[in-house]
């Protein structure tokens, strides 16, 4: 931003705490330390945020290099509101288990549908190349 | 005679490569085949060897095959020197404009490969630095440079863009240099060709630093400035630990760069900086810039100055001797940067501005590519002064206040930690925010920074000034524990991506953010920088901003470019680049005739063919209409000075061609049908509707003629407001620009026109808005005739016929049920006058009533 108004750059970001979200779903928490021209990241102290409805675990990762290519967006986290979250944490192995349940639920859902278009003579999507969340 | 002059053991490798020796011996490598006539310049080359023999000395001769070629390459370049420049100087043919990409990055050395010379190829002395530089096209094809900022890279890394060009003599000796090392290291480089190059990153040996020692002592002549280089590390000489440390090629590197620091002017000022700041952790003999080979911002202060001196002092200021000898390779030792990649100590040296750089010792090598490189691309933005964090030697912009601004501050600071946390504590020391650490405060300084008129745009970007808002004791909530914090609560691991490193990152952003056509490729920030350009000025016109011009200035002033070609090469060599990819396919532009007109008859209706085909025609000609406003467009972008009439003449010829060409596709040969195909579908009248005020006046009447002539069909087309009313204010232009004679013409075309139904034209005319709108605008412009121009100049005839039409108009209006007049879009008061002028009284009266419709000001 500094060097030409107009265009956004990593530049900024770096050494600042990131919340990166990956094109498979992940959620990673890092500070940023390097970059380079196709915005591979460098992510320090990362921790991976599971999610599951208004809970989360952490797993702390250590240092992560993530491809360009594979995220979807990333921002800074706020420091001072970090603490305040509406959501409550939970121990690993529990959001986990949660995470596997739900994971479960969205299969079956999958397998529903595609009975059903089966059903009515369609031809269910694959989305075999794209295996990505997003 | 190259293959001489690189040393006689390279003919009997040639010699291997060629395979078919007829007969043993030398003479039989200058076979005509491979190597041309060189017979034909009575060129006796056993003459010339036996002359060098002599000067070389004896018994070299028959050592030929022997030797490793280093002792007598080297004298034998020693002769030869000249020659030697002179050959590699022909062989580069001609100079072209080039490769944009390749024009802004400097050349390196391609030694490896073998090229045959030919003496009377086209000479130009800075053919050089085409040739050897990174543009030259096996160095494209390496592609190491792009791997880390920290290798050798086109795009022109901010430390060796300063080295004083007596260049290309440092040029020749850099490469024969380089030619040498891989000649006589390793052979089977130079059969790599582009690759060659990856030779220097091989680490140099013994005889490379005894051959550039020697070669340096040889030539005091050719530099000047390197010269008294020379001398002062001859005085201070190199400590021996440097050059016996062979084995630690990275150190050796990394030590003599240490060694000598400034003989620039500011020596003094800044041995006197360095004193304040011990620094713990390191040796106090060490050369206080340097810190594990990065060259802290704290000791930016000795490059910092070095910097601020315009390279063309530095010669002259070799008094000062070199304090800062010490044990150069102690910086490294004992720190606690962690993982730091040891050649990136080694490329350091290469970051130094000045006369320096050539003559390194063991950097050489590596520096030969480095030492001819340019300005980095888009050297603006890194000329700024500001010594980074490892990397102070940054572009070379003189700023000296700021710089000793800086430095001064620095030295105040009594920071003990100095190791990783220089950076955030420079970065944090500008001018503008100094010694606050903050939070929020940081988007206020960014916005300002942004707004900041920083001499001229992206020149002078404050970008590693970037905010750095973090709360430090925020940090422990999320990983307590992992961090090591010092009292200040600064990040430790702060900094691992250098200065250096981030310019080079944005360096490659904006040579990413160039564009040709800025209003294509980034449209809305370019249309927001008008319109704010627009408010800035007021109404001034077309809010025109100067970036905008400027890129499209610098992208007209290229010519076609062409690749470069060697002269007297086997083969046709190429070579491509980001401009030039290369051409794998030759594809030919479907001309737009032929589009739709593969349609396949079976499928497709007749009708919606035809109907396709239509629609395909009216795109046509919008795309005619969309380049003529575009090249409107660049026109309106040119800056308003001498430049304007070369920039613009091609733009506007271009343009009206376009214009007559739109004109002649709408025209449709006066073939009212085909017109009227095209107003029948919404797009063709919204065409009609943006080509009309393009048109020069002939070619509009025409169309507006048209226009009158199907003014019934085009009213029955309109039934659901089908925006036939566009047009009208465009045709409404265009009448008011007319004389009595084109009036009338769209009168009689109104009148003319075969109705259907018995009703006559002027009274269908007046039941439709777009009808009655029209001839109430002819009528206008008929007052305005009459009014402004004296009835003598009037044509008699013209004016009788006006007559007619007028009169036929007010009958029609007196009979006609006054609901049914639809108001026209535009009303015109002096209507009335003009009725009153060609009518007679008792007409008026009926018809005044009537005329109401045609007089009030709209109520909508």
């Amino acid at each position: 931003m500094n060097y030409l108004p107009g265009t956004a750059s990593l530049i900024e970001e770096i050494d600042k705490k990131l919340l990166v979200v990956l094109r498979d779903g992940r959620t990673l928490i890092g500070i940023l330390r390097s970059i380079d021209q196709f915005a591979n990241l460098v992510l320090h102290r990362t921790i991976e945020r599971i999610h599951v409805g208004k809970k989360y675990g952490d797993i702390p990762r250590g240092i992560f290099i993530v491809r360009g290519e594979n995220v979807v967006l990333l921002g800074e986290v706020d420091i001072e509101n970090e603490g305040k979250l509406p959501l409550e944490e939970v121990p690993i192995d529990d959001i986990l288990e949660m995470q596997r349940e739900e994971q479960i639920v969205r299969q079956a859902e999958e397998e529903r549908k595609k009975k059903a278009l089966i059903d009515r003579g369609m031809q269910p999507t694959t989305n075999e190349y794209t295996d990505d969340m997003y | 005679m190259i293959i001489k002059a690189l040393g006689p053991r390279v003919s009997s490798y040639a010699n291997e490569l060629l395979e078919a020796p007829e007969e043993e011996g030398d003479f039989d490598i200058l076979n005509d085949e491979t190597f041309g006539d060189i017979d034909q310049e009575d060129y006796d080359w056993e003459q010339q060897t036996e002359k060098f023999a002599e000067v070389l000395g004896t018994g070299h001769k028959h050592e030929s095959h022997n030797d490793s070629g280093f002792n007598t390459a080297e004298k034998t370049y020693r002769s030869q020197e000249e020659y030697m420049e002179h050959s590699i100087s022909q062989l580069m043919v001609d100079e072209d404009d080039g490769d944009p990409a390749i024009l802004r990055s400097r050349p390196i050395p391609r030694v490896g490969a073998r090229v045959k010379v030919k003496p009377q190829a086209i000479l130009k002395p800075h053919d050089l630095d085409s040739l050897f530089g990174p543009s030259s096209p096996p160095s494209l094809l390496d592609a190491e440079h792009l791997i880390s900022p920290t290798s050798k890279n086109i795009w022109g890394s901010p430390h060796q863009n300063q080295a004083p060009q007596p260049t290309h003599f440092d040029n020749i000796q850099a490469i024969f240099d380089f030619a040498k090392s891989a000649n006589s290291s390793d052979h089977h480089l130079s059969h790599h060709g582009p690759h060659s190059r990856a030779a220097p990153m091989v680490l140099p040996k013994a005889q490379t630093l005894e051959e550039i020692e020697s070669s340096m002592l040889q030539k005091p002549r050719v530099l000047t400035a390197e010269e008294l280089e020379r001398q002062l590390r001859g005085e201070s000489s190199l400590p021996p630990s440097a050059l016996s440390s062979v084995q630690n090629g990275h150190r050796v590197s990394m030590a003599q760069y240490n060694v000598p620091p400034p003989p620039v002017i500011g020596s003094p000022q800044s041995r006197a900086m360095v004193p304040p700041n011990p620094m713990p952790g390191v040796s106090p003999g060490v050369p206080h810039g340097v810190v594990n080979g990065h060259r802290s911002p704290v000791f930016g202060g000795p490059s910092a100055m070095r910097m601020s001196m315009p390279r063309g002092i530095a010669p002259g200021t070799q008094s000062v001797p070199i304090s800062m000898g010490g044990s150069p390779g102690k910086g490294m030792i004992g720190s606690p940067m962690v993982g730091t990649p040891p050649y990136r100590n080694s490329s350091t040296p290469l970051s130094r501005q000045s006369p320096v750089t050539p003559s390194h010792g063991l950097s050489q090598p590596i520096g030969i590519p480095l030492a001819m490189r340019g300005p980095p691309p888009v050297g603006s933005p890194f000329s700024s002064p500001q010594a980074g964090f490892g990397s102070p030697q940054g572009p070379g912009v003189i700023h000296p206040s700021p710089q000793q601004h800086r430095m001064v501050f620095h030295s105040s600071l009594n920071d003990t930690n100095m190791n990783r946390n220089n950076s955030n504590k420079y970065q944090q020391s500008s001018p503008h925010m100094k010694g606050q650490y903050f939070n929020n405060n940081n988007k206020e300084k960014f916005t300002g920074r942004g707004d900041h008129p920083s001499g001229g745009g992206h020149r002078e970007h404050r970008y590693y000034r970037y905010p750095y808002n973090q709360k430090h004791e925020a940090r422990t909530e999320h990983s307590p524990g992992l961090q090591k914090r010092d009292s200040k609560g600064s990040d430790p691991y702060d900094g691992l991506m250098t200065q250096r490193d981030k310019e080079w990152i944005i360096k490659i952003q904006l040579l990413q953010l160039q564009t040709d056509n800025p209003l294509v490729d980034d449209f809305y920030y370019t249309a927001w920088c008008l319109r704010k350009k627009a408010r800035e000025q007021g109404v001034d016109g077309e809010g025109r901003d100067p970036r905008l011009v400027i890129p499209a200035l610098a992208r007209m002033e290229h010519k076609a470019y062409k690749p470069a070609q060697f002269e007297g090469s086997l083969g046709r060599l190429t070579t491509s680049s980001v401009h030039n990819p290369r051409q794998i396919i030759d594809l030919l532009a479907k001309s737009m005739s032929e589009q739709g007109g593969g349609k396949s008859k079976s499928n497709v209706g007749k009708e919606l063919r035809k109907s396709r085909q239509l629609l395909m025609d009216i795109e046509k000609g919008y795309n005619i209409l969309l380049i003529i406003e575009d090249l409107e467009t660049k026109i309106l972008a040119l800056p308003e000075d001498t430049a304007y009439v070369f920039y613009a003449k091609p733009l506007l010829e271009e343009r009206s061609n376009y214009v007559d060409l739109l004109f002649h596709y709408l025209l449709c040969d006066g073939n009212s049908a085909a017109f009227m195909q095209y107003m029948n579908v919404r797009k063709g009248r919204s065409l009609t509707r943006r080509a009309l005020p393009l048109l020069d006046k002939v070619q509009s009447v025409g169309i507006v003629s048209l226009v009158c002539k199907n003014l019934q069909q085009l009213m029955r087309k309109d039934q659901g407001d089908e925006h036939v009313e566009e047009l009208f204010e465009p045709c409404a232009k265009v009448i008011e620009t007319c004389n009595l004679a084109t009036v009338v013409m769209f009168a009689e075309d109104i009148q003319q026109e075969e109705s259907p139904s018995t009703t006559k034209p002027i009274a269908l005319a007046l039941q439709n808005k777009f009808g009655s709108s029209i001839l109430c605008t002819l009528l206008h412009r008929g007052e305005k005739i009459y009014s402004s121009t004296s009835p003598v100049d009037l044509d008699s005839s013209l004016q009788n016929e006006w007559c007619e039409f007028v009169h036929d108009f007010a009958s029609i209006v007196a009979t006609i049920p006054s609901d049914s007049i639809a108001s026209p879009l535009q009303t015109h008061p002096d209507i009335m006058e003009h009725l009153g002028r060609l009518l007679n009284k008792r007409l008026l009266a009926v018809v005044e009533d009537n005329l109401d419709v045609f007089i009030q000001p709209r109520q909508s």
